[in-house]
């Protein structure tokens, strides 16, 4: 992907106005001490303004703006520095990018190859920057920092801005820890103060180093502890060979590791203030001995240092770039005849020269002497001191930890900020009286309050299989919802015949706590209730001939004793021999409906339907509401709805083996339980009546007895069990329900009847 | 490399409802009160950074609902807990008879953790019914430290949630020094039977 693509990706991050002027691809950050993925830097321009932002892309190249967030943004003020450096060992590749504003530090390794257009442009923005009269405001900055109200922060005047919604949640802890190197850099101010050092320099190279620190070593004021660090000259002793010592520098800078306990070493350009002092060993050339000591015996030492070697080359940034030299008022340092302060007079009678010097890296310091020392006279060379006033930057601990746990606190707050938070308008939903087939529906609202996106999902409590119950339908029952934004859950509650039973005999009710939760957040317990209202659907054939009066007027209790009895129940006195209900809608359509066209094949009407229901419930003495079909439809629905099928599951196989053989079939009826018996029986009656009306009515038995096979010899709730047992299909097994039911529609089977 | 926390635990806030959970999690993790109650239905958690003699521990703090009706799916969350704070109200004796009953619910559902027992809305004498006496007995003989605090007024708040992280902390370098012996157990065992083989 080409730069100009990527810029113009970059571009979209941005308003209309915020002009991406260049953009460094590839940029690692190296200091504060980060996490080392790479970085993209921009400068934006908007109006006069331009600043650097550097943005983190969640993949290389960015496919989109929204890959990129924006970590930091440097307004290039006044104060904004930049400093570029190459990378030791690697010189022709990589370089080192140091951006400074104010106190804050930011050292980024890039790569050459990218960084031509976006170095000319940071300068030149430097130099707009500068030249500028203008007061500069940097306002439109203030958007990207969400923080800009927590008044403890002075987020823009630290200059360095934290882009917020960076600091991420959940384990992603270089991130996290990054923020905090950034937060501790911004507050800086706040735990460092300056303390001024006076710093001593000096060099001497009397070719007996010992002897020269142990006088220096008795000099230093013995309160103190010092540490003699390595001596080190420059040995390329030759005249012309300053070159070579250009090379011994670089050398030198690039080779130097200062180790540290669990730390990676530093090197000598990552200090904050560098000294080098030493005999460098850098002459005097194209001038002969003769003239410089003559221009020297009158003093004329600015023109002699013209033709200083280590002047030439620091000009020309060969050698310490970036570092600073007092200046030199003291007379050549070398060499001299041993024990006088009179040039070399031996048969090399070499030109004096400036070899022995001080330089010094860094802010804040201050040189307050540079000299020599030349009544200092055992050695060739003469000493060279300096004195310097440094300030150093000092943590104190105590405000450092203050801070530190108030950057932690920060970040926490943020971090439980970006917790997905939601609202639910309800908690306890009640659907209010709930009856028999009868689909209700109500709905409830989660809000996506929190700053991140929410995904939800309804979840399954500890041991059980599904997040709620078989007569609830939550929809959806996931999803995600972006910041801001409802999503309505429609939750339905219909009992049918598989819950109603249960319902009936006590084994459930319409009660159930659903759980709601939130990926990476909080769980809502939504509670759902409901009064479900008895009906003879669901109701067990035993208990149904029990009950003399409507099934509404049964207290509970009664109805679930009698469930829990049903398997013991036997006919008396008080007893139906078929439960009412059935007979009801038997004799209505025996009456009024055996010649009706389609009947048991047109499907009723759901609302006449549930009209039935009420009236078979409440016992109504109006005559029975709805059409025939839907008085059909109501028995077929009843039948298939009792506790028990007709024919006990423990049968079926037993049935299904025998639907060849009439004789056998009607053996197994004879064991059925008393009360399924007699409406198995009766319904048979029926049918072959109704059949009597095929030509009216359009029955035929083979067809009836599908009908009704399905409904006698319900199907097995594991249904597939009951395949792989018996291993044949379901097709084939409906084939056998069919003709087990139809031996019963189609031969007269009165002898079962009076058999009773 | 860098590392955000050298230990991430796990705390569970239970009690009866209206003593006050949410909002000792609330002065903990945010430094703020709110007056009005608002009743938790469900779980909530708040995460909070400390130090403590330089091991960073980030705490994830579970508030439960207090109800008895949601007691059987609450019970569900104190798995993997590592410390528990039972709170009662000082104004309320029903809720401190019922710690009973939570640090029963504690037994069953956790293995070994650390507890903390809390009487809250410490800050009206004249409204305080479950007396320090009485409280602090009843501690001892459980042998669980006691709290007296205010979410309201900020009082012990911070000291109650550092001292039962610092205990939570304690027990896990505990368990991991008695892992590192058993471990060097293992380790001897070998070597024995090493030389055991060689003998035959």
């Amino acid at each position: 992907m080409s730069l100009e693509i990527i810029k113009s990706i970059v571009q979209e991050k941005f308003a209309v106005s915020e002009k991406v002027t260049a953009i460094l691809p590839q940029a690692k950050v190296l200091y504060p001490e980060w996490e080392k993925k790479e970085r993209f830097l921009a400068i934006v321009e908007n109006g006069e303004e331009k600043a650097v932002f550097c943005l983190f892309s969640s993949c290389f190249p960015p496919k989109t703006f929204s890959d990129l967030s924006i970590e930091i943004i440097l307004p290039i003020d006044k104060h904004f520095k930049c400093e570029i450096d190459n990378k030791p060992n690697d010189s022709d590749a990589v370089l080192y990018l140091n951006l400074l504003s104010r106190n804050n530090k930011l050292q980024f390794e890039i790569r050459m190859i990218h960084s031509n257009n976006f170095v000319d442009e940071l300068f030149h923005a430097m130099e707009t920057s500068n030249k500028s009269n203008t007061s500069q405001e940097f306002s439109w900055l203030q958007k990207y920092n969400v923080n800009k109200k927590d008044e403890d922060d002075q987020l823009y005047s630290s200059s360095i801005i934290l882009a917020r919604q960076n600091v991420t949640i959940n384990g992603r802890a270089p991130e996290r820890e990054s923020k905090i190197k950034i937060e501790m850099l911004m507050k800086e101010s706040q735990y460092i103060y300056t303390k001024t050092f006076s710093i001593f320099t000096a060099t001497w190279n009397t070719g007996r180093e010992d002897e020269w620190s142990d006088a220096v070593l008795a000099g230093v004021d013995n309160r103190d502890t010092y540490v003699k660090v390595g001596q080190v000259r420059l040995v390329a002793a030759h005249v012309e060979e300053y070159e070579r010592r250009n090379q011994d520098y670089r050398d030198i800078c690039s080779r130097t590791q200062f180790s540290r306990p669990y730390q990676p070493p530093r090197g000598i350009k990552d200090h904050d203030q560098i000294y080098w002092l030493g005999d460098l060993n850098y002459r005097i050339t194209e001038r002969d001995p003769a003239t410089v000591k003559k221009l020297l015996d009158e003093n004329n030492i600015a023109s002699v240092l013209e033709w200083d070697q280590l002047k030439r080359q620091h000009t020309l940034k060969q050698v310490f770039a970036g570092y600073s030299e007092g200046i030199i008022t003291f007379k050549p340092t070398y060499k001299y005849d041993p024990g006088t302060d009179n040039w070399d007079s031996s048969e090399k009678n070499r030109a004096p020269a400036w070899c022995d010097r001080i330089f010094w890296k860094g802010e804040n310091i201050t040189q307050l002497a540079y000299r020599s020392h030349p009544s200092l006279n055992i050695s060739d060379h003469k000493p060279v001191s300096a004195t310097f006033h440094s300030e150093i930057k000092i943590i104190d601990q105590e405000k450092y930890r203050k801070v530190y746990e108030d950057v932690i606190k920060k970040l926490d707050k943020i971090e439980n900020e970006l917790i997905p938070q939601v609202m639910v308008d309800q908690t306890e939903i009640d659907f209010g009286t709930v009856k028999y087939l009868e689909l209700q529906i109500r709905t409830m609202t989660i809000a996506n309050t929190g700053q991140v996106r929410v995904d939800f999902e309804f979840i399954n409590k500890l041991d059980e299989t599904s997040f709620c119950k078989e007569w609830l339908i939550v929809e959806p029952y996931k999803k995600s919802i972006n910041p801001g934004e409802k999503c309505d859950i429609q939750l339905k509650m219909l009992v049918n015949k598989n819950s109603a039973p249960k319902m009936n005999s006590g084994s459930d009710q319409l009660y159930d706590i659903l759980v709601l939760h939130v990926y990476r957040g909080k769980d809502i317990f939504i509670t759902v209730t409901g009064n479900y209202e008895k009906s003879c659907f669901g109701t067990s054939i035993e208990v149904l001939v029990n009950l003399n009066v409507p099934i509404k007027e049964v207290s509970f209790v009664k109805l679930i004793e009698l469930e829990s009895k049903r398997d013991q129940c036997v006919s008396n006195s008080s007893t139906y021999a078929i439960p009412k209900e059935i007979w009801h809608l038997v004799d209505h359509i025996y009456l009024h409906g055996l010649k009706e066209p389609s009947l048991f094949d047109q499907p009723g009407l759901h609302s006449e339907v549930l009209l039935i229901r009420d009236w078979l419930d409440s016992g109504s003495i109006d005559p029975i509401p709805g059409s025939i079909h839907s008085v059909a439809e109501a028995l077929l629905l009843l039948l298939a709805s009792t506790a028990d099928p007709i024919i006990p599951y423990n049968l079926q196989l037993v049935c299904l083996s025998a639907s060849s053989n009439y004789l056998q079939c009607k053996q197994i009826v004879m064991q059925l339980p008393e009360f399924r018996r007699n409406v198995f029986l009766y319904l048979c009656q029926f049918l072959q009546e109704a059949l009597q009306y095929s030509s009216e009515n359009g029955l035929d038995a083979k067809s009836l007895s599908a009908l009704f096979g399905s409904i006698f010899l319900r199907d097995i709730p594991n249904q597939t069990q009951m395949e792989t047992m018996t291993r044949i299909s379901k097709q084939t097994i409906d084939k056998k329900k069919a003709h087990f039911v139809y031996h019963f529609l189609v031969n007269d089977h009165s002898d079962l009847i009076f058999s009773k | 490399m860098a590392r955000e926390f050298d230990h991430l635990f796990k705390l569970l806030i239970i009690g009866d409802s209206g003593v006050g959970k949410s909002c000792l999690l609330l002065r903990f993790a945010d430094n703020t009160f709110s007056g009005s109650y608002i009743t938790t239905i469900g779980v909530d958690f708040k995460i909070r950074t400390l130090e403590i003699n330089g091991v960073r521990v980030k705490l994830q703090i579970w508030d439960t609902a207090g109800q008895e009706r949601f007691r059987t799916i609450t019970s569900t969350y104190y798995r993997g807990t590592h410390g528990v704070i039972v709170v009662y109200d000082v104004t309320n004796g029903e809720s401190f008879a019922n710690v009973k009953r939570w640090l029963h619910e504690i037994e069953q559902n956790c293995d070994v953790v650390n507890k903390v027992l809390v009487g809250n809305k410490n800050d009206c004498p004249s409204r305080k019914v479950v007396v320090t006496e009485d409280a602090q007995r009843f501690a001892n003989q459980m042998n669980i430290p006691l709290f007296e605090t205010s979410a309201k007024e900020n009082i012990n708040v911070e000291e109650m949630f550092l001292t039962i992280t610092k205990m939570v902390l304690r027990s896990k370098l505990e368990m991991k020094e008695r892992q590192n012996v058993t471990s060097n157990q293992t380790v001897n065992l070998r070597n024995s039977h090493r030389t055991k083989k060689k003998c035959c």
